[in-house]
């Protein structure tokens, strides 16, 4: 075993060459694992175009109608834009048709200025009678609207990203399922049509499209984020009304997101919204003219049970768009983008994807590297040719059959790159970059080291800051018992408790909202406050605990919140005076008697609000009660199946006290009671309790 | 978890999911804050499809409560299953934000103005 090691290592220096190559090929493997998507975008998206080209979707059925609004239909009806009243007869006549969903991929931000009354308004010398006529005909607007109200019709609306001032018209209702989505196209505001048409439409989409910094368009965004609202892209909400789905569904997975849901449909998106196209060039079958619907030109089925887009295409190349298969308009972007999720076939690229690529690289340039150098130079030549075209090969053969975009330019240059310093040598240059990736490494396991040992420090630091019940001086009035198990090593709860003087014992517990360090340093700033006031204080616990909410809300940038139950048990006479702010009211168990939970007015947590009145109550102890504070550790405490331990359970624990124990005893009880119910599973919170029995004089 | 975000008029109506728990009261806070940005007058949280929520979820509806204060925003809290409600009780974060029976009530008192666009829905 030892000698076959050897003779690989053997093997990898043998050489010069090799460690050169070597270098190289990790300098790649972690270019393209950082910054690769950036930095290798333009060969990336070359190599997807050429996909794109080598082997294009084949145009399956056609679900799309486009009505295109072009010269021949200009020349027709006259100079675009048209009068509503005309784009109200297409859309009638569309809809007459029984689409499924109607798209309209055109904005009206202004009134139409030909309608009758506006026109006659900017007109002089009109006779009395002609005015008076005019006023009375419809006016083009509101006609439009009516239309648009009658159908499954979206319309258009546009992202802009200054800080024009955005009136807030309807969108899809959204349903997030599985977190935030991050990293969606951001707009300010919206650009949208006249109130008037945008509430009479039954959908809205972004017409935005995105495009790549070579000016091409590759990608659509399923949603944007228009002045913080998710909108979705033109093409999906036109599917979600074919659909009929009331609402857009988002699923996500974090921050990233996995899909669109649009009732029964389902389509996959990329992490970050956006859905690759899988392009046709353009394609004649898809348009009619705009003018053959209103000379009513068609057959009378060509609209029925089919998603009809309109769109203007007929002013030059205005609305036209760059794509990998040639310009198309950009309504035959949108057509694209339906076609893709009726036939159910998507290009996407991969979760998976960059790890193929990283692993293309490695192996091959491996292979080359263990396996080129013995090779004559001729043969080296022709082996290393041919080890960069099977990734190639591979590439379009994932492409054709599952429309996946793995990106094997990078591997290839990567690993051509790497034979050329296998070739060359290059032993200085070789050795400067092992030494920068060595040095790089210990860098990091330095950090990673330290880190460890400052959350081992904080779970220290937190764990000695806490009071144990061996260090309190034996007093016959009382005992007490406090125990804290943190789900995580750094966790949020505190109790303390401590002497005021001879007769009056503190008592607190409390929970901060959150995990982990700044939890964890939000204790123990709480912790010493409560201490420093109470000591200051003398014995009224309501302004105790109104001084710390003032103190601790001061520097409260992570905007925690503490529940917390703080106490002074008088020992002379078992009167405790406390406050609850917000935390769950501690349980009391007379020996004998059936547990119950304190009553209280309270308060909010500490740190919700900064002047709030927190009081004072009293509650007087019989003698041996115990008086048992917990966190949501304890009545929170899940099992497998997330049922919740509950006050009940917690209660039931507490009959089995015997009727000489005391506050030891209740403690061991309940903690058994909480390992038996959750029966192993991880604890999700921290788990906190403190017990205090008066005994009486 | 899973939320539906509606707007009646300038008011955004929430309604979360599930539970809202450490595990996910990140993504939540992230949600409100944006929605507390896009309100005009307030933000209801419809609370009747929520089974539980932790302390990590009050912390993300306190920091969009204090977000929202100064453009005027408020966050009210509707229609709490019975845990839910105990939650708030046993904290007293009914203290805090504003809480009603429905969505309808809490509209009618926040954003009366949405309770049209409410109504027609």
């Amino acid at each position: 075993m030892n000698s076959l090691a050897k003779r690989g290592v053997d093997l990898m220096m043998a050489g010069r060459g090799r460690i050169a190559a070597i270098a190289v090929l990790l300098v790649f493997v972690l270019l393209q694992a950082s910054v690769g998507e950036a930095l290798f975008s333009g060969p990336r998206l070359a190599l997807f175009d050429a996909y794109e080209r080598l082997v294009p979707r084949v145009r399956k059925s056609g679900p799309v109608v486009i009505v295109a609004i072009d010269e021949a239909s200009l020349a027709a009806y006259g100079q675009w834009p048209w009068p509503r009243q005309r784009v109200a007869e297409l859309v009638h006549r569309i809809l007459g048709g029984h689409p499924m969903s109607l798209g309209i991929d055109i904005i009206w931000p202004e009134f139409d200025a030909s309608s009758p009354a506006r026109w006659a308004a900017q007109q002089h010398g009109l006779t009395p009678a002609l005015h008076r006529a005019l006023l009375e005909l419809p006016d083009h607007d509101a006609e439009l609207a009516a239309t648009l109200a009658q159908g499954p019709v979206t319309i258009g609306i546009a992202g802009q990203r200054d800080d024009r001032p955005d009136h807030p018209g309807p969108l899809a209702p959204t349903r997030l399922i599985g977190g935030a989505p991050r990293g969606l196209p951001d707009f300010r505001s919206t650009l949208r049509s006249l109130p008037i048409l945008d509430f009479a439409a039954a959908g809205h989409g972004m017409l935005s499209i995105d495009l790549d910094a070579d000016g091409m368009v590759r990608r659509v965004p399923s949603v944007s984020l228009l002045g913080g609202r998710i909108a979705p892209g033109f093409s999906i909400e036109a599917l979600r009304l074919a659909a009929r789905s009331p609402w857009l569904t988002i699923r996500l997975n974090g921050g990233e997101m996995r899909g669109i849901e649009l009732g029964p449909l389902s389509i996959p998106t990329q992490a970050d919204g956006r859905i690759w196209v899988d392009f046709t060039g353009t394609d004649e079958r898809r348009f009619v003219s705009a003018g053959d619907v209103l000379s009513g030109r068609l057959p009378a089925d060509v609209f029925d049970q089919r998603l009809v887009l309109i769109g203007v295409t007929g002013l030059g190349l205005i609305d036209h768009f760059n794509t990998p298969l040639g310009v198309m308009p950009g309504v035959e972007v949108h057509a694209q983008v339906m076609e893709n999720v009726l036939d159910g076939r998507y290009a996407s690229r991969p979760d998976w994807a960059l790890w193929a690529e990283e692993a293309i690289t490695l192996g091959l340039g491996l292979l080359m590297i263990v396996g080129l150098p013995p090779l004559r130079l001729r043969w080296q030549a022709l082996a290393a040719t041919g080890l960069l075209i099977a990734p190639c090969a591979a590439g379009i053969a994932g492409w054709a059959y599952e429309r996946w975009l793995i990106d094997v330019a990078t591997p290839v240059v990567a690993d051509a790159a790497v034979f050329v310093a296998l070739l060359g040598g290059g032993l200085a240059e070789a050795d400067r970059q092992r030494k920068l990736l060595r040095s790089a490494l210990e860098k990091q396991k330095l950090l990673a080291a330290t880190m460890e040992g400052e959350l081992a420090a904080a779970f220290r630091i937190q764990m000695g800051i806490l009071p144990k019940a061996e260090d309190l001086l034996p007093d016959p009035r009382f005992n007490l018992e406090a125990q804290i198990v943190p789900a995580k090593h750094v966790g949020g709860d505190l109790y303390d408790f401590f002497k005021i003087d001879d007769d009056h014992l503190f008592i607190l517990i409390g929970d901060v909202s959150g995990k982990g360090v700044p939890a964890s340093l939000f204790m123990a700033v709480g912790k010493a406050l409560c201490k420093s006031c109470a000591l200051r204080e003398e014995f009224d616990i309501g302004e105790i605990i109104l001084r710390a909410n003032t103190e601790i809300s001061r520097d409260n940038t992570e905007m925690l919140f503490i529940t917390l139950f703080a106490g002074i048990l008088d020992l002379r006479t078992g009167s405790l005076s406390f406050c609850n702010a917000g935390h769950d009211p501690p349980f009391l168990a007379v020996p004998g008697q059936p547990p119950r939970q304190m009553a209280s007015i309270g308060g909010p947590p500490l740190c919700v609000m900064d002047d709030f009145p927190y009081m004072s109550e009293e509650y007087q102890l019989a003698p041996g009660e115990i008086l048992c504070l917990v966190t949501d550790g304890v009545t929170e405490a899940m099992n497998s199946a997330g049922d919740l331990m509950g006050h009940e359970r917690v209660e039931a624990a507490f009959v089995q006290q015997p009727v000489d124990g005391d506050a030891r005893s209740l403690a061991h009880l309940l903690r058994g009671a909480v390992a038996a119910f959750v029966d192993g599973a991880p604890p999700s919170d921290d788990l906190t309790l403190l017990a205090v029995q008066w005994i009486g004089v | 978890m899973e939320v539906l975000e509606t707007q009646f008029g300038g008011s955004i109506v929430l309604s979360p999911s599930g539970r809202i728990d450490l595990t996910n009261a990140e993504a939540f806070k992230a949600i409100l804050l944006r929605l507390v940005g896009v309100a005009r007058s307030a933000l209801i949280l419809d609370l009747s499809e929520v089974d539980y929520i932790s302390s990590a979820g009050l912390r993300s509806v306190m920091i969009a409560s204090k977000a929202g204060k100064p453009n005027g925003v408020t966050v009210g809290i509707a229609a709490m299953r019975p845990v839910v409600r105990e939650i708030f009780a046993i904290s007293r974060f009914d203290l805090v934000f504003p809480c009603f029976e429905s969505t309808r009530d809490a509209l009618a008192k926040l954003a009366p103005d949405a309770l049209e666009a409410f109504g027609s829905a």
